[in-house]
């Protein structure tokens, strides 16, 4: 329990915090968004639209599923297991895959959008005959057993005798408090606070920090919606779009960057690596969220030419688009030469060196005599030629495996003799 | 009290002493030897051993304790005459603790040789036993140089053989293994007489280095598919271990698993643990009998897919058969 003296600016802000509220109805839209001040933002209910089902389409398509590279990393594990080899058919591996994919789409599932609870309390009761009882607060917490974590009751009766309900971050810490958790303890944890959080972004630990959030806070916690947009900027301003891609935050993410009208740097991003059915999705989502009636987009045009005409009705963008112009360019021209997506494996730096270093090379029939086998680029200059076993020479038992050990007993071998002296006979 | 010196002195035959008229050699005979049967017997080596007496022998020495220069010491630049004069009481303390001092200056102050302690690392399997402890490469084989391979000697023995001509004949029998680490690695028992424990140990190591096999490893960490061999009584069941689970083994089966280059396996040795030659013989057969992944493909037809705990049982395909034929289904 902490011991804060309450003092009357705590119910002044309560009452600033309202007659701000009617400027900016959502916490997801910043203040320094250009759309912060335009009429179209106080209209937009933020966790309705997140559920619409065309902008959840949207997210899906943007967010990705990298499978291999992404979602099944290797990670760390508590118990060192030994690992299963197991003998497929093509069929047997393609279904082994599917089911893999499958799983991969549910772990993809978006991390929710919501307006973060209002950080006021509201007073139940005063009791000035009660002041002074103790020098700190009295925390009360309902511990019923079938009381869920949002629903508890928790209330503070106040050293001068007041008793109110608790603000969202100590109702949560109560919760934290009396339903531990591993890796949940009361006070938040020292990496979502600067300068832990830095260090954690600097080292690329971007879906770590916000894993752990997620498993920290609630979806709906005020702290929860600051930490989250924190990373978020940051993310943006440092340009590492393919940490986030293909995990469960980009969604949100995205959807945060279009709310805020901060496309431009993601777009840049997709057209440097060559992705404009990603940009295309992103302005669809765009128009979506803001239907501005200045722009028009027919949802059964292509993605290019959806791309060029967000260019040239937003001329004032595209000098901070030059790759997409670029693509454009490329597009209408040959081919993209702009480099595909890689996974962005710097964050498991100790795995990627060790998977690249166990890289194997599958070599079956098909590319045994093409550049993907094991000659690689020499396999055009000269033929593949396979040198099997000389099967004169090795026995029945391939090379260097060695007789099996056999004792026979001493009558054994006297037969064994006699019937060598029997043969020669 | 004429001890004569063992050849330097000559016969006298002029005299009745019982003890000028034999040489040094013949003298000692009479204490040292031992009959042929007596040696049957085992009392080779219960005679007194022949002690260098002219080492004793210290010419010039006498109670009166004279230095005389160039018989009992140094010749100094120009011989001065040496005045006979009384030793001072500290002096003769100083002369009694000169060889003490001496002694202990070189380190050979007790009698008995005190051998030098080992690191605990460097330990074998008990005490300062030459079994367990690592010896080093072996010499090199022709042109050949095996200096990334380590020994170690596995088990010494003092084995008996009856034979018509000497009766028990003792020998020292010593099973030792040697390999690089990497896969290589060689066995053999070598064998020399009585007390040549070291040359049974050398022409082992000799021997191993000549009999190399090679075993493929899974990751160069641990084998490939979990066995069962057998030799004798002596029965191996050996299993796969995941990376960083160590070796979980007979301690000489540690040993031989550290010189082929395995690091992480679990196995269980039942019957008799002791036969540490039969031991060897049921896993390095085992060993041999692998399959590597590429030959289970071509044998099987089917794509070997690894799935790693590490990576949620991901499907990720090891090996394919390359000759034969694929098998759809």
């Amino acid at each position: 329990m902490l011991s804060v003296p309450m003092t009357l600016s705590r119910l002044g802000g309560q009452v600033h915090r309202q007659f701000v509220a009617a400027r900016l109805k959502s916490a997801w839209i910043k203040a320094t968004s250009t759309r912060s001040d335009s009429a179209a933002s106080s209209n937009v209910d933020v966790e309705e639209l997140f559920i619409d089902p065309r902008v959840q389409a949207l997210l899906t398509k943007l967010t990705g599923l990298d499978v291999e590279g992404k979602i099944f990393t290797e990670r760390l594990v508590d118990h060192a297991e030994r690992s299963h080899f197991a003998l497929m058919t093509d069929s047997m591996l393609e279904n082994a895959r599917a089911a893999m994919r499958e799983r991969a789409t549910r772990l993809l599932q978006f991390v929710p959008v919501k307006e973060p609870r209002e950080e006021t309390f509201s007073i139940l009761a005063k009791d000035p005959q009660l002041e002074g009882f103790d020098s700190c607060k009295y925390v009360f917490t309902d511990i019923t057993f079938d009381a869920t974590n949002q629903d508890r009751t928790v209330v503070i009766r106040e050293p001068d005798g007041t008793l109110r309900t608790a603000l969202p971050e100590e109702h949560d810490r109560m919760n934290r408090v009396y339903y531990e958790q591993p890796n949940r303890p009361p006070v938040a944890p020292a990496v979502f606070k600067d300068p832990a959080l830095k260090d954690a972004l600097d080292a690329d630990r971007h879906e770590f920090v916000l894993d752990f959030a997620c498993w920290f806070y609630e979806p709906d916690d005020p702290e929860f919606v600051r930490l989250s947009h924190i990373v978020f900027d940051r993310t943006v301003a440092a340009g590492k779009f393919d940490i986030l891609y293909s995990t469960r935050h980009f969604g949100a993410f995205a959807f945060y960057l279009v709310l805020n009208d901060n496309i431009p740097p993601l777009l840049n991003h997709y057209g440097s690596t060559g992705r404009l059915s990603d940009a295309a999705n992103l302005i669809r989502l765009q128009k979506i969220v803001y239907p501005n009636w200045r722009t028009v987009i027919g949802f059964s045009d292509t993605d290019k030419k959806i791309v060029r005409d967000f260019l040239s009705q937003n001329k004032r963008l595209r000098d901070k688009l030059p790759a997409l112009v670029d693509l454009l360019d490329q597009s209408s021209g040959v081919k993209p030469k702009a480099a595909k997506y890689q996974p962005d494996g710097s964050m498991n730096k100790a795995t990627e060196a060790s998977r690249l270093a166990k890289a194997r090379a599958t070599v079956n029939r098909e590319n045994l005599r093409t550049t993907e086998g094991p000659l690689g680029e020499l396999s055009e200059e000269y033929p593949v030629k396979f040198a099997r076993d000389d099967k004169q020479n090795t026995t029945e038992r391939p090379a260097g495996r060695r007789p099996t050990q056999k004792t026979s007993t001493y009558k054994e071998r006297l037969a064994e003799i006699d019937n060598e002296k029997n043969k020669k006979d | 009290m004429a001890f004569s010196m063992l050849s330097t002195v000559t016969k006298r035959y002029n005299t009745v002493n019982f003890f000028m008229r034999r040489s040094g050699t013949e003298l000692w005979k009479t204490i040292t030897s031992v009959s042929k049967s007596g040696q049957k017997k085992g009392r080779r080596s219960t005679r007194q051993q022949i002690r260098p007496l002219d080492r004793f022998y210290r010419i010039g020495s006498s109670p009166l304790k004279i230095q005389f220069p160039g018989l009992n010491t140094h010749i100094d630049a120009g011989l001065n005459p040496v005045i006979v004069e009384e030793q001072t009481e500290d002096e003769i303390k100083e002369g009694d603790l000169a060889v003490r001092k001496q002694l202990e200056a070189s380190g050979m102050a007790t009698k008995r040789r005190r051998r030098e302690k080992l690191f605990p690392l460097e330990r074998g399997f008990s005490g300062h036993q030459v079994v367990g402890q690592k010896l080093g490469p072996p010499p090199p084989v022709g042109d050949v140089k095996l200096d990334d391979f380590q020994t170690y000697c596995l088990e010494v023995k003092r084995t008996s053989n009856m034979t018509g001509v000497f009766g028990r004949v003792h020998t020292m029998s010593a099973l030792v293994i040697t390999g690089n680490g990497r896969g290589l690695a060689g066995y053999a028992v070598g064998k020399a007489g009585i007390h040549r424990t070291n040359n049974a140990i050398i022409k082992a190591m000799n021997m191993a280095a000549r009999k190399l096999f090679y075993v493929e490893l899974l990751e160069d960490r641990t084998i490939y598919q979990d066995f069962y061999a057998e030799c004798r009584n002596t029965k191996i069941f050996a299993q796969r271990r995941p990376a960083g689970f160590g070796l979980r083994c007979h301690p000489r089966l540690e040993k031989i698993c550290e010189a082929i280059g395995i690091k992480d396996i679990y196995v269980k040795v039942e019957g008799n643990t002791k036969n540490y030659l039969a031991l060897t013989h049921a896993f390095v057969t085992g060993l041999l009998n692998q399959e590597t992944h590429e030959q289970l493909a071509e044998r099987k037809g089917l794509h070997v897919v690894e799935l790693k705990p590490e990576r949620q049982y991901y499907p990720e395909v090891v090996a394919s058969p390359i000759l034969s034929t694929l098998k759809t289904e």
